[in-house]
């Protein structure tokens, strides 16, 4: 019993340590209605300027206040205004990538203003770190971890009394409810949200500045898992109440307390379960949740008065431009391929096989995002299980490369159809939310065991040979032509998903799924062969990928990469299979010309933050910047032809009824 | 034989009882408007009847066979069609693309396997009748708009072509006139009214009894959850229970 208790005591402050966020969540929930997963990147942005400040000599109260009463609050306006008030409630998709552009841009920005160094730990901000300030039947409690468990009381106390029992509490609730009757009620709904952002964002920067000190560096990754372990508290409490999910914090801290204790030590497998606890709480909880599963929606009972919403589809092109694309777009497409199959130098064949091997990648995201317009966060693991699956093959058991390539897309494939079983029941944020889980379950033990992502020093995956054809010579330009046909030809593919009925079924169940099942359609078997397709693309992308590298290590398949990777295709265009490719070799020839910068200026966040800028404007245009530069230049061309005297095109489009 | 039964529905939100031991049926060829003040829970009845709404109690019987257990595109599939109340329409697609993603869904499989092999797209025959069933609603100059651009009168009839273009045998309209002007109101029930005398059995929910007189056949009216009254539609419409429900008259 004595034993019990000294192992749970100490998961009560570490519970304590996601309250805070879980509360976040909650709060911003609530206040704002945008399910926050840039929570972690506000409060790691916030642990950052403490620790700088600190750092410079400046005193930590003084650190703290600036970093948690002004830096904060100004960053959650300036999101609220910038990024949020822009998208229309209703549009859960476009919350769901915002956020994922702040969780990938902020974290560009921090870097590319202080450096790629990471910020080292700074001292505690109310007790001392290494101070034991008191102890609980016999067990040591630090300054942080009582600073954790005062504070969160207090949050929880005040945060409630204010969101409960005052007149700006109703207010935050009723314009997550329906911003127009809040309105009409002679209330700026505007002002009501961004005051919720300013509160939730100081909370984030009270959690990111006393949780700072935990960790051995400020990192964005702790953040994450944190996050992440926050989202399963906040989950059981329903996103609804602020004392159930600090109280389910503190459970969850506990069970893993005790769970930390009895577990044999030593084994890295044990660890990484342990470690895991909330992340499988999570997905259970998802799947068996009704309450979560709807998560986001909109239940405006004004929503009905509205207009339907603005149409995303492209307006037609003009006659002039379709047919110069149709001729340009091949001549440009033949004498590319051309180029870099003869005498482009060889680092960037390397470089645009690379964009090519990501478009693979990317493609799943176009079927996934694109087609059914929900948010997948796992589409990096897919790919790594390819890649894996690939290596172990090839080196382990000598099998040829490109069977054990396929033989990777299969396996993914194979994964995916198990992540799909809960996508089966989820869509929207839940669906996010359970493949984020899954994407961090693969870094956290899945990836790192040996027979899966091989030694950590990295698994060989050798270039192919076909007969006498090796592509392993003449500078990759061979293994270029090979991954040419191999995108050509799953392009080919995914188009005929995205035009057939694949995709008409899909983007009717996106828009209303209650009149698509009044008209017989049943998403649930397309959307478990949608997603194990295009885990099993991804798996292919992941393969030719390795194959390129040459060495694959879980390094290169991280979360962080998953969020990366649908942030770029949403800005450059995920609605095509085009928008895919473009992303691709767009992505790897700018972070190439990226390293030719200094490296101080972090050039692979200057890129990041690129990227994540376009996935805010996914709202507004959907189509992405790529087809968006396209439709600008329609205009223009329409009217050229018309001064030149034709007649313009006579339909209205959707953009200028807008 | 019926085409439609309904038996005993009961519908019950936690403590709020919206429908209440519901029974009537309908005839194939027979439209039936389902009247009543708001709230006497008849967009709940369509709901149950639809499969969107799960019954407390009841059971509904289409063609003779007890549809309860099925989902909604499964009763979708045996010939069910609907419009609904508040608009849903797919505010992106085209009004044609309307009519030719209402028969893909109707087909039943994924299509997956025909869209790999090229063949997934509409078919000829499936162009040919979204392209009928928009010229007899007058849609035909709309085909190619986005939908998000209309206006709503004009989605309705969107609505009600997406619904029609799978010839299904019961239609639950739910209030389709309203965003109509008189004359599109007109239209709308000399249409109503053609369809039943082709053979297809209509439900109609409407407050435009106007339109009711015009297209219906018999009334059945609802008030708080219950059936009040039901029979021809002038008898009901005189009777003086019914006239206390609507006017609100102390009973």
């Amino acid at each position: 019993m004595g034993q019990a208790l000294s192992y749970a005591l100490p998961g009560i402050p570490y519970g304590c340590t996601f309250a805070l966020v879980a509360i976040g969540l909650v709060l911003s929930y609530q206040s704002t209605g945008v399910f926050n997963f840039a929570f972690g990147a506000q409060a790691y942005v916030a642990a950052v300027a403490y620790a700088v400040m600190a750092r410079h000599g400046i005193g930590r109260g003084f650190a703290g206040v600036l970093a948690i009463l002004v830096l904060s609050p100004l960053l959650g306006l300036a999101i609220d205004r910038l990024v949020f008030s822009r998208i229309p409630a209703g549009n859960v998709a476009a919350k769901t990538i915002a956020a994922l552009g702040l969780m990938v841009g902020l974290p560009a920005v921090v870097s590319i203003v202080l450096g790629p160094t990471q910020e080292a730990s700074p001292p505690s901000l109310l007790f001392d770190v290494n101070a034991v300030v008191l102890r609980v039947a016999g067990t040591p409690i630090d300054g942080v971890q009582l600073a954790t468990v005062v504070v969160t009381l207090v949050v929880v106390v005040v945060l409630t009394g204010v969101l409960r029992g005052t007149l700006l509490g109703l207010e935050m609730r009723a314009a997550v409810e329906s911003p127009r009757l809040l309105r009409l009620q002679g209330v700026s709904s505007r002002s009501v949200t961004s005051l919720a952002w300013v509160v939730s964002s100081a909370l984030a920067g009270l959690a990111g500045v006393l949780l700072a000190p935990r960790y051995a560096t400020v990192s964005i990754d702790n953040y994450t898992v944190l996050l992440v372990a926050a989202i399963a508290a906040a989950a059981i409490a329903g996103l609804d109440s602020l004392g159930i999910a600090a109280i389910a914090s503190i459970a969850i801290g506990v069970v893993m307390g005790l769970a930390t204790g009895y577990a044999p030590a030593g084994s890295v497998w044990s660890t990484g379960l342990l470690a895991a606890i909330p992340f499988f709480l999570l997905l259970v909880l998802l799947a068996v949740n009704p309450k979560l599963r709807h998560l986001g929606q909109s239940a405006d009972p004004m929503a009905g008065i509205d207009p339907p919403p603005v149409p995303v589809l492209a307006p037609p092109r003009s006659a002039v431009l379709d047919r110069t694309l149709r001729v340009a777009g091949p001549l440009v497409l033949v004498v590319g391929i051309a180029s870099v199959s003869t005498w482009v130098p060889s680092s960037w064949v390397f470089v645009v096989t690379a964009g090519l091997g990501l478009s693979l990648i990317f493609l799943s995201i176009t079927l996934i995002t694109g087609a059914a317009g929900q948010v997948s966060l796992c589409q990096a693991a897919f790919a790594g299980v390819g890649a894996f699956t690939a290596g172990q093959l090839a080196t382990t058991f000598g099998v040829p490369v490109i069977l054990a390539a396929l033989a990777g897309a299969l396996v993914a494939a194979g994964s995916g159809l198990v992540a799909a079983l809960p996508a089966l029941r989820l869509r929207g944020l839940a669906l996010s939310l359970s493949t984020l889980t899954l994407a961090l379950l693969a870094d956290a033990i899945a990836f790192p065991t040996a027979w899966i992502g091989g030694p950590p020093s990295g698994i060989t995956v050798p270039r192919p040979t076909l007969g006498p054809i090796s592509f392993a010579t003449d500078s990759t330009r061979a293994f270029f032509v090979l991954v040419v046909v191999i995108v050509v030809v799953t392009g080919f593919f995914v188009r005929r998903l995205l035009r057939g009925a694949t995709g008409r079924g899909l983007d009717a169940w996106r828009q209303s799924p209650l009149a698509a099942a009044g008209l017989g359609y049943s998403p649930n078997r397309t959307k478990v062969v949608v997603f194990a397709l295009s885990a099993a693309v991804a798996g292919l992308g992941g393969g030719i990928w390795g194959s390129l590298l040459q060495v694959v290590s879980p390094a290169d398949f991280t979360y962080a990469d998953s969020l990366l990777f649908v942030v770029v295709v949403v800005a450059v265009g995920v609605r095509t299979v085009a928008g895919a490719v473009e992303a691709g070799v767009g992505f790897a020839v700018v972070t190439h010309l990226a390293g030719y910068l200094p490296n101080r200026w972090s050039p692979a966040s200057l890129v990041a933050l690129a990227f994540s800028l376009g996935a805010f404007s996914y709202a507004a245009h959907p189509e992405g910047i790529v087809e968006r530069l396209r439709r600008r230049a329609t205009v223009v061309a329409d009217a050229v032809v018309a001064r030149a005297g034709r007649p313009a095109r006579p339909e209205a489009t959707a953009e200028a009824v807008r | 034989m019926s085409r439609l039964e309904v038996t005993g529905v009961t519908k019950r939100f936690g403590g709020l009882v919206a429908v209440d031991a519901v029974s009537f049926s309908v005839e194939a060829g027979e439209c039936v408007g389902l009247i009543g003040p708001n709230g006497a829970g008849k967009t709940t009845v369509f709901g149950v009847i639809a499969g969107e709404i799960e019954a407390t109690a009841g059971t509904v019987a289409l063609e003779e066979r007890a549809i309860d257990r099925l989902p909604a595109h499964r009763r979708a599939r045996l010939g069910l069609a609907r419009t609904y109340q508040r608009l849903e329409v797919f505010p992106d697609m085209t009004v044609l693309d309307h009519l030719l993603v209402a028969q893909l869904a109707h087909r039943g499989s994924t299509g997956i396997g025909r869209d790999l092999l090229g063949r997934g797209g509409p078919t000829p025959t499936e162009v040919g009748r979204a392209t009928a069933v928009l010229e007899r609603l007058g849609l035909a100059d709309h085909a190619d708009r986005v939908v998000a651009t209309l206006s709503l009168g004009t989605c309705r009839l969107v609505e009600m072509a997406r619904a029609l273009v799978t010839s299904p045998s019961l239609l639950l309209a739910d209030e389709p006139s309203s965003g109509l002007d008189g004359a599109e109101s007109e239209a709308l029930g000399a249409l109503l009214g053609r369809l039943r005398d082709e053979g297809l059995s209509i439900v109609l929910v409407e407050h435009d009894l106007d339109l009711v007189r015009q297209a219906c056949d018999r009334a059945v009216v609802m008030d708080l959850g219950r059936v009040i009254a039901d029979g021809a539609v002038d008898a009901v419409l005189s009777d003086e229970v019914v006239r206390a429900a609507y006017l609100g008259v102390a009973r």
